[in-house]
């Protein structure tokens, strides 16, 4: 396998093992976290003495690293981690497979995306090596504070300007391999719906980003070049007037931030609910229910995500009926994701489910969004965000989207093509001692956190609020995070084992292990350079399973 | 192979090539668009606003829009020209005129540092550099791509040339309108 | 579920209690009857019960049901009693109120009241100084009896109440949990927010918005006390540059 392969498997495997490498980073710094909110007084154990008397003294976290964990936690699992994994891995793997195509349509700028992915990745990395330590103004990064932060902010905004130049060319490319390389017979309706989430995926990234790259440059002006974007006139930073021209406005940077990490999140959960789709039909052995309503919630949804994001912004103070357009567009958008996951609800209706590993991923993704979603509701009226608004309420919302939501998507997938990659199957135990332990951990850090947010304690806290009325009564809650983190941590180390010891050990499985019916399983496991010996010719929907008076209890799209 | 990349595909009417340009040109009209609702965003709060005419040399300006036009006209015509001769004969050009906007540029730019206008001087200035630099980036981005195409001309098939000059052409459509719309905002309003 | 959310201590917080109380109503009721339906399906169409998959599916029509439900449902809320609350909290601006300034800054809030005149002296930015944190000129009218306090707020029971929110740096936001009170600190901008405090006592002012390094230790008080205690501390220590800390 060459380095600079430009086929597209071999991309999406370097997405893959890049991705995963960058969650396990996220994840480590987020495990410092969660030890010194419930022991903050206790040394790191293990790596408390690696950190650096910069970061850490004696083995206790101090809280200019506290800040560096928490923002780049935030920007490493969105920016290098999910959405790498979920568009870049999954999305390069087997979009081309799944639509019949040889490879995807530009496989140079393919290519050319990954490696500027991996260099925005280590750009903003190096912070950790800058003085004054990496970024540490949370992943949203809001001026006046962030341009008079320390030099690791420079390049968290840099990494992001190389970032949104690779997703830009892996955006494009994965429109045009879906609009034109479709496999004979392969018309949109027949697409699967992982293809259909992956194409609304391509759009937002293609439109949101772009104005978070122009607001990047110009937070760089502000930084570097001495321009006042983003600073009002007569700023006082630590008794000593701050020398800038001044007449600039800190709104501007949120509106053009949450214009793109609004989409962002959409981004988030499209590609999800497209694997969590595929595993559910082929494990129920029978076809969506209302694939037609998904499809179109999934482009309504792509729409109106466009028309939210300042939900974010509601107590920055905006006018009556600023406001009341942004919650009335928010609760529309709530609408689509009612649709979707009844839809797939209602599709176990009737079936004979199978509780494979990436079954039970899947089946556990759908309360567990469910919970992340209806949590969003609070959020998006602006009277009760008053008193949720940056608390841990908010963490406990969007963390059930996309850690028990997506990551469990994610997860999913995983088990479920795995052997499409490597002709092997993950080890079935392990896979469900992963399942389990996970579940009960990320419930574990996650449910205290709603229940901390209305009580009202803040987030981004270096002590948690302990000095707070609101933290008492709840220290309990915070040690129970701890150790929900360890199990987590632990059940990541047998998916790492199992993951390992499988890809020289695991059962050698047919090219077909699951009975599915779409594309990317009628060629051998792996698939040959151009995918398919003879180009398949499409003749019917994707899922087709247990049709009536079928000799099997699945009909491949491609079979005659 | 890749399928369409020369030849068009029935059900969507057009090769890879083109719908990847119409793409390309969505993300940066949201870029700009982006740009410019920030500057009109900053010029409705400020309590003033310098003229662009009182502050900026609209000579250079004007010289650079004739240039820009040309070259965009020069593209234009190697859309229908047959490759390969035809093509650089039009592609060559047009790469020159891209340099020619871009030494008048610089000179522009070096006059009004010298002068002391930076962009740290005002939110206008701020607003003028990082528009028009962004924009100069587009039209050396745009002469790499016009000697990539001439230098591919004598290698690919025909078709694919001017599948690729007809891209090229609107690319350098789509810098031409960003600089008119700043040459209206910037230096004319 | 006032259990779980803190005391109330301000007129509004009943109503946007009532707000979060209602929606999480809703969505206990969605996860609950979606949840046992899951778990229903899950072991009545698990493939030992189900060995063959009924291709058709569900055939009624309890998806477009529930979703309208959830439709009709959110715009009641929102209209009926969401929009309202958050119009009373932003655009009716209470007349006759205690008008307070708070002047945020990394990281500590410098509270200035007109004292006994009820009359702001002015500020600028190049008079600041470790001793008159927000630039006050004591010489302008009004000025004078001001009185400057960091990170205590007086405000009397049962009389509304205006802050006149500003910051000197960065962006910090306002929150009191105790009032249902949160609103952004945005220097260059000034924002008012409002309340009605109805229980004497110490309430927690909490930074809510990422502002550096001991944002965590941004924190301030509001203290309720009775009217005339409140008269006594804006006039009692009104005394120029005595309380001027
Ligand atoms: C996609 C986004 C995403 C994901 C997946 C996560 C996942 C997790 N997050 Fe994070 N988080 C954010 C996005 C995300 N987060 C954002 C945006 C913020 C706000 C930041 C800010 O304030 O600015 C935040 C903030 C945040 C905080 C608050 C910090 C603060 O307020 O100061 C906390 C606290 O506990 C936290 C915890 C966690 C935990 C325990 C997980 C766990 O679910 C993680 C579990 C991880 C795994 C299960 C990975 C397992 C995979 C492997 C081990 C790889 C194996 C490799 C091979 C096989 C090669 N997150
Ligand atoms: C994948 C990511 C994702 C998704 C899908 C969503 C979905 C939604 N989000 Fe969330 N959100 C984030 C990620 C996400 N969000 C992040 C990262 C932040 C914080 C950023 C930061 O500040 O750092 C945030 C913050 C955030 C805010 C700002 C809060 C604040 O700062 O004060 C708001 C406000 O409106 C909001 C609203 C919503 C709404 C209404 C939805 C809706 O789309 C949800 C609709 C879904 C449903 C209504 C569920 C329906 C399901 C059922 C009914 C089935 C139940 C099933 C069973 C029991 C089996 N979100
Ligand atoms: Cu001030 Cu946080
Ligand atoms: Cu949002």
């Amino acid at each position: 396998m060459r380095i600079f392969s430009t086929d597209h498997k071999v991309v999406g495997l370097q997405y893959g093992v890049t991705s995963l490498l960058f969650l396990a980073a996220g994840f480590s710094l987020i495990l410092l976290v969660r030890w010194h909110h419930a022991w903050p007084t206790t040394p790191v154990p293990l790596v408390g003495g690696l950190l650096g008397d910069a970061n850490a003294s004696g083995g206790i976290l101090l809280p200019e690293f506290y800040n560096q964990l928490g923002g780049m936690h935030g920007t490493i699992m969105v920016f290098l981690a999910v959405v790498p994994l979920a568009a870049g891995a999954f999305g390069n793997y087997l979009i081309p497979l799944m639509i019949g195509a040889p490879d995807m349509a530009f496989p140079r700028l393919n290519a050319l995306s990954y490696w500027l992915y991996l260099l925005a990745g280590l750009v903003m990395l190096t912070g950790f090596v800058l003085p004054g330590g990496a970024a540490s103004t949370g992943w949203t990064s809001y001026p006046p504070l962030a341009v008079i932060a320390t030099a690791g902010q420079t390049a968290w905004l840099l990494g992001l300007f190389v970032l949104i130049l690779s997703s830009m060319v892996g955006a494009i490319n994965t429109i045009v391999t879906i609009l034109q390389l479709r496999a004979p017979g392969l018309t949109m309706m027949r697409l699967p719906f992982f293809v259909w989430t992956q194409l609304v995926t391509a759009f937002l990234l293609l439109l949101a980003f772009p104005p978070l790259q122009a607001a990047a440059v110009l937070q760089l002006m502000d930084r570097l070049g001495g321009t006042s974007f983003f600073l009002p006139s007569g700023l006082v930073v630590s008794g000593r007037a701050l020398d800038v021209a001044g007449g600039g406005s800190p709104i501007l940077w949120q509106h053009l931030f949450w214009f793109l990490a609004h989409p962002e999140v959409y981004v988030l959960i499209l590609p999800a609910l497209g694997i969590v789709a595929e595993v559910i039909a082929n494990a129920t052995r029978k076809p969506l229910w209302g694939y037609r309503a998904m499809v179109g919630a999934t482009l309504f949804m792509g729409f109106m995500s466009f028309l939210v994001w300042a939900h974010h912004m509601f107590l920055t103070g905006m006018g009556p009926t600023m406001s009341a357009f942004f919650q009335v567009t928010t609760m529309i958008i709530s609408i689509p994701s009612v649709v979707i996951l009844s839809s797939l609800l209602l599709s176990l209706w009737g079936g004979s489910i199978r509780f494979t590993v990436p079954a039970m991923f899947a089946l556990a993704f759908l309360p567990m969004f469910g919970i992340g979603g209806l949590t969003g509701l609070p959020l998006g009226l602006a009277a009760s965000d008053i008193p949720l608004h940056d608390t841990n309420y908010v963490v406990g919302h969007f963390h059930y989207v996309v850690a028990p939501g997506t990551l469990f998507a994610l997860f999913a997938g995983i088990y479920y093509w795995f052997p499409k990659v490597t002709g092997r199957r993950l080890h079935d135990g392990l896979g469900r001692v992963h399942f389990w332990l996970s579940l009960v951990g990320m419930n574990g850090i996650f449910l205290p956190m709603l229940i901390q947010g209305l009580a009202g304690v803040n987030r981004r806290l270096y002590d948690a609020g302990r000095t707070y009325a609101a933290f008492q009564g709840l220290e309990g809650t915070f040690v129970l995070q701890a150790w929900a983190a360890g199990l987590l941590a632990v059940a990541q180390l047998v998916f790492v084992a199992n993951f390992l010891w499988s890809l020289r050990r695991g059962a050698r499985v047919s090219d077909n292990p699951w009975e599915a019916t779409t594309l990317e399983w009628q060629t051998t496991s792996p698939p040959p350079a151009e995918n398919f010996v003879t180009l398949p010719v499409v003749r019917r929907g994707p899922y087709d399973y247990s049709p009536p008076g079928g000799p099997a209890d699945f009909q491949p799209q491609g079979q005659p | 192979m890749i399928p369409y990349t020369v030849e068009r595909r029935a059900d969507t009417g057009v090769t890879n090539v083109t719908l990847g340009i119409w793409l390309f040109l969505a993300s940066e009209v949201m870029l700009f668009g982006a740009l410019f609702s920030a500057y009109a965003l900053l010029r409705t709060a400020a309590p003033a606003w310098p003229s662009g005419r009182d502050v900026l040399d609209l000579r250079f300006a004007l010289a650079n829009t004739v240039v820009l036009l040309a070259l965009g006209w020069f593209v234009w015509r190697a859309r229908t020209a047959a490759p390969p001769a035809g093509t650089r004969r039009r592609l060559w050009p047009a790469a020159a005129l891209g340099l020619a906007f871009l030494v008048v540029k610089s000179l522009e730019y070096r006059g009004e540092i010298t002068a002391g206008l930076v962009p740290a001087t005002s939110t206008f200035l701020a607003t003028y550099f990082v528009l028009t630099g962004l924009h100069a980036l587009h039209v050396a981005a745009g002469i790499v791509a016009n000697l990539w195409v001439v230098a591919g001309a004598g290698r690919v098939p025909p078709a694919m040339t001017l599948g690729r000059t007809a891209a090229l052409s609107l690319y350098w459509m789509f810098v031409d309108v960003v600089w008119i719309v700043m040459l209206v905002l910037l230096y004319l309003s | 579920m006032s259990w779980l959310l803190p005391p109330e201590a301000s007129a509004q917080a009943g109503e946007i209690d009532l707000v979060i109380t209602l929606v999480h109503a809703l969505m206990l009721a969605l996860f609950v009857g979606w949840g046992a339906y899951f778990a229903y399906v899950l072991v009545r169409f698990r493939r030992g019960r189900q060995p063959h998959a009924i291709a058709e599916g569900a055939t009624g029509r309890l998806a477009s049901w529930t979703e309208i439900g959830v439709v009709i449902a959110e715009a009641v809320l929102l209209v009926g009693i969401a929009l309202p609350v958050w119009y009373r909290q932003t655009d009716q601006r209470p007349a006759d109120a205690v008008v307070i300034r708070v002047v945020a800054e990394q990281f500590l809030w410098n509270v200035h009241y007109p004292g006994a005149d009820g009359q702001f002296g002015e500020t600028r930015a190049a008079l600041v100084s470790p001793t008159n944190p927000i630039g006050l000129d004591r010489a302008s009218p009004g000025g004078a009896d001001d009185i400057v306090l960091p990170n205590e707020v007086h405000v009397p029971v049962n009389r509304p109440v205006v802050i006149q929110l500003s910051s000197k740096d960065v962006i910090h936001s306002f929150g009191v949990p105790a009032m249902r009170v949160k609103r952004d600190a945005i220097p260059g901008l000034l924002s008012p927010v409002w309340f009605t405090p109805t229980v004497p006592g110490r309430y927690d002012i909490a930074c809510s918005q990422l502002c550096g390094l001991a944002h965590y230790r941004m924190r301030g008080q509001v203290i309720v006390e009775s009217e005339a205690d409140f008269q006594r501390f804006i006039r009692g220590t009104g005394t120029p540059g005595s309380a001027t800390r």
